[in-house]
């Protein structure tokens, strides 16, 4: 497992190299440095002077990818990509445009984006599988077919809908919780409870009907037959043959996301107020900090990578017959 | 909580403790319901009762630090932090300079290119050098702050240097030792010097330079001596231009004559920098908190930053060493529960707590449920707040009218326009022929029109290029764009459509046909526009207004990188674009059109390019007066010189709405002054008791959703063992 995990590790290190090229690539071809540097001196009594002072100042001044006046290996290394993403592979994500310590900034807001992020997932994964299991005891029969006509509506909807329904409802009409905002240690339930029920309600439809497709394979086995045989009942059969067997599958989709959690979510951090990373990436495009905006890409590619190897040692976990490396 | 677990898991009564989680669930709504707070209020750290005065922001700032802070979402935190030595009366209109961090307005004294005094009445011409002297008041302190508890030697307080303290730091507060000192001359002198500095990047460093003697000399000097990370103490640094008197006494001297230098004396870039803060924030440990002249600005104000966390909140307190400030005596004219407060000490607030609300839409409704205490009106939201009677005054909507909120308008200090690239073969230049085509598209773009479907009526179709308010604004028919309107009983009225094809034939396009080429004449609009559903109806509206005319438009949507890009490489045609104005004077709207702010080929604010010697040798008179009847006779020509050349079709002036909650005091509304939250005062009890009428939560619909679970599980079960009863075959 550790000569597989290795091998993984040392795949993923071209990946970011390239995504940071990629990243570099797109950012630049929408947006000059210089343009980044008015953005962020402002756009009254600027000279050119001090639009260079400020290029050098934030190591703007050098050429993309290739430095054609450096010789050697300057040609690569006095180049923006290498002094802009090579600090990157040992973590060292620097100063944003504005002046801010990026490192400080993404410690300070993972907590808020976990604080949604954490209860968003355990709630939803929970409330989809009940729900599609419930779907199964009633399977091909009118509950059924209800419950998935449903779970197609609710796809069918668009997230802003649920948010501007829930801050509706529940924050201006009945006046049950604030509309946004968020406050630290234990009062954050008081922010992060709308947009909690919001994401599950949103989610709710995708989530039930992959849960459901994922048991209902599992349903037609024998060893469900068997348990059935048994005299278990059904709820019995579902719980601890069907689920048991199904969360392979399950485990694939959740363990991946885990590392990304810290990201936040774009949307709900956005409009609820919540001073999470999803939010500061969204701010940083807005604000073209292309500091922040490599270095939430690059942690963001990390994590999914991360994600992928814990999905590979879960299986191993899970599912004894899987071998890493062999 | 922790004990109370610990407690129960001890006593391994494993099927108690489960039963202790709801309990506990419910036993923290209890207390929530029990402190008197509505379920909804967001303001968990603060009671309604408390005088706190609540707002919000949509845009965290960029950057607090004075030297370089210039859009209006940092002046509107730094100018309640800092003292720049004068300030707008908060009452006078038109707008006037007195005295803030000064005894008295600065004296000037004018003198020959030998430095010896001329009279007042000196020409300008003969004027080579304006020395400015200030004289600061005695009992200006700073907020408390670690950086000034220093020992004898002038090192830190040890205390305030610990690493282990220094890693956690969040705000410079949370230190153990503060302290303050007497605002002096050479912190006003170290600031400007601070303007020069490589590693600060001031805007207005170039204006600046322009002016003051000595200061791009010392941008030499500190470009040499300047080292990434490393404090660079200015003291040491002389600049020619400026020199300290006394402790109290500053004299700044300008190359040539520049009237218009008090105004930036009134803005936030003239505020003292202490040399000890900027000292204490370039230490590392320090930098890598976050924790800078970006974040916590030191000042002398009325306030001082208390924390900044720019995602969530900005909480400002009342600075302790505030000198005496009071209320300013107003006329017997004004309102009389405003001159009531006349003579009382500001500021009437303890705390301000503006809390970040990016979308529009939460931070409506928390206004309407109290828990802001003013808001700031306009897009989607307009159509909810305001009301335009039949007369075209604005009002409030009558919901928000029955819970007693005020509304008030202030037409601000910009203006909006249609610029042509006057260096374009096609639509620029002084020709008579392509300055004939500019009128035809002045009369068809429909200031009222754009201002009624796109605006909501936000702005005041404008005539010329100075906004109602500054001195030189002219209303009804005086002023009146004559090629652009006519006056009927008084009032300006539009030209017709017939007018604007009389002008075509004049330019030779009749009825837009291009008489060389035998096809329809094509302009090209160049914008940032276009992203969004309004951005885009916007540029359909613009082209049918053209193909009225009969030309064709094409509209040219760009990155807003790109269109800037475009604008500075002067290949725009067409444009629109904006100017707010940095103090009320005519001349820094007329600037708009002087050659020597062309953008190209000098990068100015001259967007249109536009050249004319009689305009500049006009307005090169107009900036050096004061404001006297041959200033405004100046005013009224150039006004004139740009409506007859029409290098751009003045589209409207913005006004800004915003509604007080009925507990805010009486305010006077103030387009240019940014430091105005000294005046506001609060009735917190007022707040305290309309809070808990407009946020009573309403149960039943909770009761049914809990009633309608509680009937799905009792279904499900009931459909389940139904189900289970059931002989197999009867199954699915």
């Amino acid at each position: 497992m550790t000569r597989h995990i290795l091998k993984r590790v040392l795949s993923a290190i071209p990946l970011l190299v390239g995504i940071n090229l990629i990243t570099l690539l797109l950012f630049f071809a929408v947006n000059t440095p210089e343009a980044i540097a008015r953005a962020h001196l402002g756009n009254k009594h600027i000279t050119e002077e001090q639009v260079h002072v400020w290029l050098v100042s934030h190591d703007y001044q050098y050429p993309l990818f290739y430095n054609a006046n450096a010789s050697g290996l300057g040609a690569i290394t006095q180049t923006l990509w290498w002094h802009k993403a090579m600090p990157l592979f040992i973590f060292h994500f620097g100063m944003s445009d504005n002046g801010s310590d990026i490192d400080t900034d993404i410690k300070t807001r993972m907590w808020p984006s976990l604080a949604l992020a954490i209860p968003l997932l355990l709630i939803g994964v929970i409330t989809n599988i009940v729900f599609s299991m419930f779907l199964l005891i009633f399977r091909y029969q009118l509950v059924d077919k209800i419950g998935n006509i449903f779970c197609v509506l609710a796809m069918s909807i668009s997230p802003l809908f649920y948010i501007m329904v829930g801050q509706y409802l529940v924050a201006r009409t009945w006046l049950w919780l604030p509309v946004s905002g968020y406050v630290g240690g234990i009062d954050a339930w008081h922010f992060v409870l709308l947009p909690v029920i919001v994401g599950v309600a949103g989610g709710i439809g995708v989530g039930t009907r992959w849960y459901r497709s994922l048991l209902l394979e599992e349903v037609h086995q024998d060893y469900v037959r068997t348990a059935r045989a048994k005299g278990q009942t059904e709820w019995q059969v579902l719980w601890r043959q069907v689920l048991p067997n199904a969360l392979l599958p399950i485990l694939t989709g959740i363990v991946v996301i885990i590392p990304s959690l810290f990201l936040g979510s774009l949307i709900l951090e956005s409009f609820f107020g919540i001073p999470g990373l999803g939010n500061y990436m969204l701010e940083a495009i807005q604000q073209q900090d292309y500091a922040i905006v490599r270095s939430m890409v690059f942690l963001g590619s990390v994590l999914y990578i991360v994600g992928l190897i814990l999905t590979d040692i879960a299986y191993a976990i899970v599912d004894p017959r899987v071998r890493l490396g062999s | 909580m922790w004990i109370f677990l610990q407690s129960t898991n001890n006593q391994g009564n494993r099927a108690r403790t489960l039963w202790y989680y709801p309990l506990l669930f419910s036993f923290c709504l209890c207390l929530t319901a029990c402190s008197g707070r509505s379920p909804n209020d967001p303001h968990l750290n603060w009671h309604a009762n408390d005088n706190v005065f609540f707002s919000s922001f949509a845009t965290s700032p960029k950057t607090l630090d004075p030297s370089r802070a210039y859009n209006d979402d940092e002046i509107v935190f730094l100018a309640q932090v800092v003292e720049p030595p004068l300030q707008y009366s908060y009452w006078r209109k038109p707008y006037r300079l007195e005295p803030q961090s000064v005894t008295a307005l600065p004296s000037v004294v004018y003198e020959d290119a030998r430095h010896q005094p001329l009279p007042s009445d000196a020409s300008p011409e003969q004027i080579a050098y304006s020395v400015y002297t200030l004289h600061f008041r005695g009992d200006l302190r700073y907020q408390p702050h670690p950086a000034f508890a220093m020992n004898p030697d002038g090192s830190f307080a040890k205390e305030n240097l610990d690493p282990h303290r220094l890693a956690t730091l969040s705000t410079p507060m949370q230190m153990p030792k503060l302290a303050t000192r007497q605002v002096t001359a050479a912190d006003y002198a170290y600031a400007i010097k601070r303007l020069a500095s490589p590693s600060v990047s001031s805007p207005i460093y170039s204006l600046m330079a322009h002016y003051i003697v000595g200061l791009s000399a010392l941008r030499q000097t500190l470009a040499k001596a300047y080292h990434p990370h490393q404090f660079l103490d200015l003291r040491a640094f002389p600049l020619s231009g400026v020199k300290v008197l006394d402790a109290q006494t500053l004299q700044i001297e300008l190359k040539g004559n520049y009237p218009q230098f008090p105004y930036w004396l009134s803005m936030t870039f003239f505020v003292p920098i202490p040399w000890e803060v900027d000292k204490f924030y370039a230490n590392p440990m320090v930098a890598k908190q976050n924790i800078s002249f970006d974040t916590y600005p030191v000042g002398s104000g009325p306030y001082y930053i208390a924390e900044n966390n720019p995602n969530q909140q900005i909480v400002l307190r009342k600075n302790p060493y505030y000198h005496d400030d009071f209320f300013p005596a107003l006329p017997e004219t004004m309102a009389p529960n405003l001159r009531a407060l006349s003579g009382k000490r500001m500021p009437f607030i303890d705390t301000v707590v503006y809390s970040r609300e990016a979308e529009a839409l939460p931070r409506w409704q928390k206004f309407l449920q109290g828990y802001y205490d003013s808001a700031g009106v306009g897009g989607d939201l307009f159509n909810q707040a305001i009301r335009i009677a039949a007369n075209g005054h604005t009002l409030l909507a009558p919901e928000l009218y029955a819970k007693h909120m005020r509304l008030q308008v202030q037409v601000l200090p910009s203006v909006f326009y249609l610029g042509f690239n006057m260096q374009d073969p096609l639509v620029g230049g002084t020709s008579a022929k392509n300055r004939a085509l500019r009128h035809a598209i002045g009369i068809l773009l429909n200031s009222e029109d754009f201002n009624e479907l796109f605006l909501n009526g936000q702005g005041i179709p404008a005539q010329g290029p100075i906004p109602i308010g500054i001195v030189g604004a002219q209303s009804g028919c005086h002023g009146m764009d004559p090629y652009r309107y006519r006056c009927v009983q008084g009032q300006p009225q539009r030209l017709t459509l017939a007018d604007a094809k009389a002008w075509l034939v004049r330019a030779g396009y009749p009825g837009g046909i291009d008489p060389k080429t035998k096809q329809v004449l094509r302009l090209r609009f160049s914008t940032a526009m276009g992203l969004s559903p309004d951005e885009r109806s916007t540029l359909d509206w613009l082209r049918q207004q053209f193909a009225h005319l009969g030309i064709a438009l094409d509209v040219e949507v760009l990155q807003p990188s790109r269109f800037e890009e475009l604008m500075r490489q002067g290949h725009a045609e067409l444009f629109f674009w904006g100017w707010q104005a940095d103090y009320p004077d005519p001349e820094n709207f007329l600037m708009l059109l002087y050659s020597r702010n062309k953008m190209i080929p000098y990068g100015g604010e001259n967007t249109c390019n536009y050249d004319n010697p009689r305009y500049d040798s006009l307005f090169k008179q107009m900036r050096l007066l004061p404001n006297n009847a041959t200033r405004a006779q100046l005013i009224d020509t150039l006004v004139s010189i740009s409506q007859q050349d029409a290098p751009a079709i003045w589209l409207f002036y913005p006004r800004s709405y915003r509604i007080l909650q009925p507990w805010v005091g009486p305010v006077i509304s103030q387009g240019i002054a940014n430091n105005t939250l000294k005046y506001v005062s609060l009735n917190p009890s007022m707040r305290q008791t309309l809070q808990r009428a407009w946020n009573k939560p309403t149960i039943w619909p909770l009761l049914i959703t809990l009633g309608g679970m509680i009937l799905a599980v009792f279904m499900a079960c009931y459909a389940y063992r139904r189900r289970q009863q059931k002989r197999p075959g009867q199954g699915s």
